[in-house]
């Protein structure tokens, strides 16, 4: 089997979940306070952003940093529960299949699930602003390139975050752990984006393009990011992790 | 008895290294943030706690909401994992303190969580700020009210954990009503009050309204407490 059928294999797997409406309920959380609030995007915090850019990129950043990689975390355990009942993944082992292409498809799913998200998130953006708009009575929608261009880098810039969850996912055979673990690696984000060795944390990338977005459209508007040290740094840490990932998928069940 | 059962059922699974390594860098993070900021802390007024909890709460707090997650889940995937609950149910044992067994081991590891924290900021109080008389009343205070509000957040997700056989129902469960916590907590006063909301607010945040809140946070400990107790013995286990 080629990759691509492993996917749509794989794809087949999770029809049955419940993995879709977990996806979207965040999101709808998020929305609806956003719309009740929408009246204090008309007195934005920081000088300079204009109220229609302060409702999209504060929308956002809620998004970018916690309900996005809570999500892809969720996704993750899903996607290795999915196989341990009943000894789900030793079957597949016995076919032959090559494992490190399983662990490969099962990351495009990830990938997959991930890109939904962020492509509902943005679907969902249009269509509440629109409905801000009326309520607040202002124009409250942004110009659609930028935000197309900011919400696909939010999803560019997630991609090392998710080879690095997956990662712990298949060497963390205990869920939980691994579940705790991507949860609590979320939580100092804020903290680390500020130092200067930012870009070896990944999961602060989609947090740090939105808010040095917010910069950009607020008080520095030429302020740029380095992609310098951060790409290397980001593509390198993706492929280390894929690697380790394929390499160990499935090293306790073929023992 | 029961709690000495549910201790030894939970000695090889990791939950009480999950807790100390937690609360270990949940203590952490006041002192971090501190050093790596101490011009921008130092400069500002108020009492240095006060100062303390503004910067870090929400972080710490996120971190005891993410171990009370996890360490719910755990507790009854032992219970759904081969069965384990059947048997249970058939021993002269009552449902109702099969629950509040965990509960309370869930609500003890919780203090630890605390008192780790409350170490953290007596700390770096001493090391950056100065350390005053009217200190450990407030910080006593702050702890008591945190308990208070994060009592029935931890009620309701063993409540969640027991009611789903599949454990990553539960865990999407506990995440989707933290994501609700980041989102909310500057929403009117009845949205506040949502399990995993509520933790967030501090004492001073709270200011006037803190009875309100306090008892608010009583009467929804009680209430769970009576819907676990109903549920319990409604709930029949098709494993």
């Amino acid at each position: 089997m080629n990759l691509f059928a492993l996917t749509a294999a794989e794809l087949k797997k999770i029809r049955r979940s419940f993995i879709l409406p977990l996806l979207f309920v965040p999101l709808v959380i998020l929305w609806v306070p956003n719309i009740i609030n929408a009246d204090k995007s008309l007195t934005p915090v920081m000088a300079g952003i204009t109220p229609e850019n302060n409702f999209f990129i504060q929308s956002f950043m809620g998004f970018a940093w916690f309900i996005f990689p809570a999500s892809i975390i969720v996704c993750t355990v899903l996607l290795q529960q999915l196989e341990q009942k009943n000894k789900g993944l030793l079957k597949m082992l016995a076919l032959p299949i090559n494992p490190r292409l399983l662990c490969l498809a099962k990351f495009l799913v990830l990938v997959l699930l991930a890109f939904i998200q962020a492509a509902a998130m943005t679907g969902l953006y249009f269509l509440c602003a629109r409905i801000a708009s009326s309520y607040v009575g202002a124009g409250l929608m942004a110009q659609t390139g930028m935000v197309l261009r900011i919400s696909g880098t939010l999803f560019l810039s997630s991609l090392p975050m998710m080879a690095l969850y997956w990662l712990m996912s298949v060497c963390l055979t205990t869920p939980v752990f691994s579940i705790g673990l991507g949860l609590a690696t979320m939580v100092p984000s804020v903290l680390l984006m500020n130092t200067k060795l930012w870009f070896l944390y990944p999961p602060c990338y989609p947090f740090y393009v939105v808010t040095s977005n917010y910069m950009k459209l607020s008080t520095d508007p030429d302020s740029a990011i380095d992609l310098v040290p951060w790409v290397p740094a980001a593509a390198g840490i993706s492929i280390l992790c894929l690697l380790i990932a394929c390499l160990a998928f499935g090293h306790r069940e073929r023992k | 008895m029961t709690i000495g059962i549910e201790l030894k059922k939970l000695k090889s699974t990791g939950f009480f290294t999950s807790f100390f390594v937690g609360g270990l860098v949940a203590a952490l993070v006041p002192i971090a943030n501190t050093g790596f900021r101490t011009e921008l802390f130092t400069s500002l007024e108020g009492s240095p706690l006060s100062i303390l909890l503004n910067a870090n709460l929400q972080m710490v707090t996120m971190l005891n909401q993410i171990l009370i997650i996890c360490g719910a889940c755990l507790m009854y995937h032992t219970e759904y994992a081969d069965h384990a609950i059947r048997r249970m149910l058939t021993l002269p044992l009552k449902g109702e303190s099969l629950f509040f067994g965990k509960s309370l081991l869930l609500a003890l590891g919780f203090f630890f969580l605390l008192v780790l924290e409350s170490a953290s900021y007596a700390f770096c109080t001493m090391h950056w700020f100065r350390m005053t008389d009217g200190f450990l009343p407030e910080l006593l205070k702050n702890m008591g009210f945190a308990t208070l509000l994060t009592l029935p957040t931890l009620l309701f997700m063993l409540l969640v954990a027991s009611a789903c056989q599949s454990m990553w129902v539960s865990l999407g469960i506990g995440v989707i009503f933290m994501s609700m916590g980041t989102v909310l907590p500057e929403g009117p006063f009845p949205l506040t009050l949502v399990p995993f909301v509520t933790p967030f607010k501090t004492l001073a945040d709270a200011g006037s309204g803190w009875a309100a809140y306090a008892a608010a946070s009583g009467a929804e400990l009680l209430l769970l407490a009576l819907a676990a107790c109903m549920f319990i013995r409604i709930r029949r286990y098709s494993l």
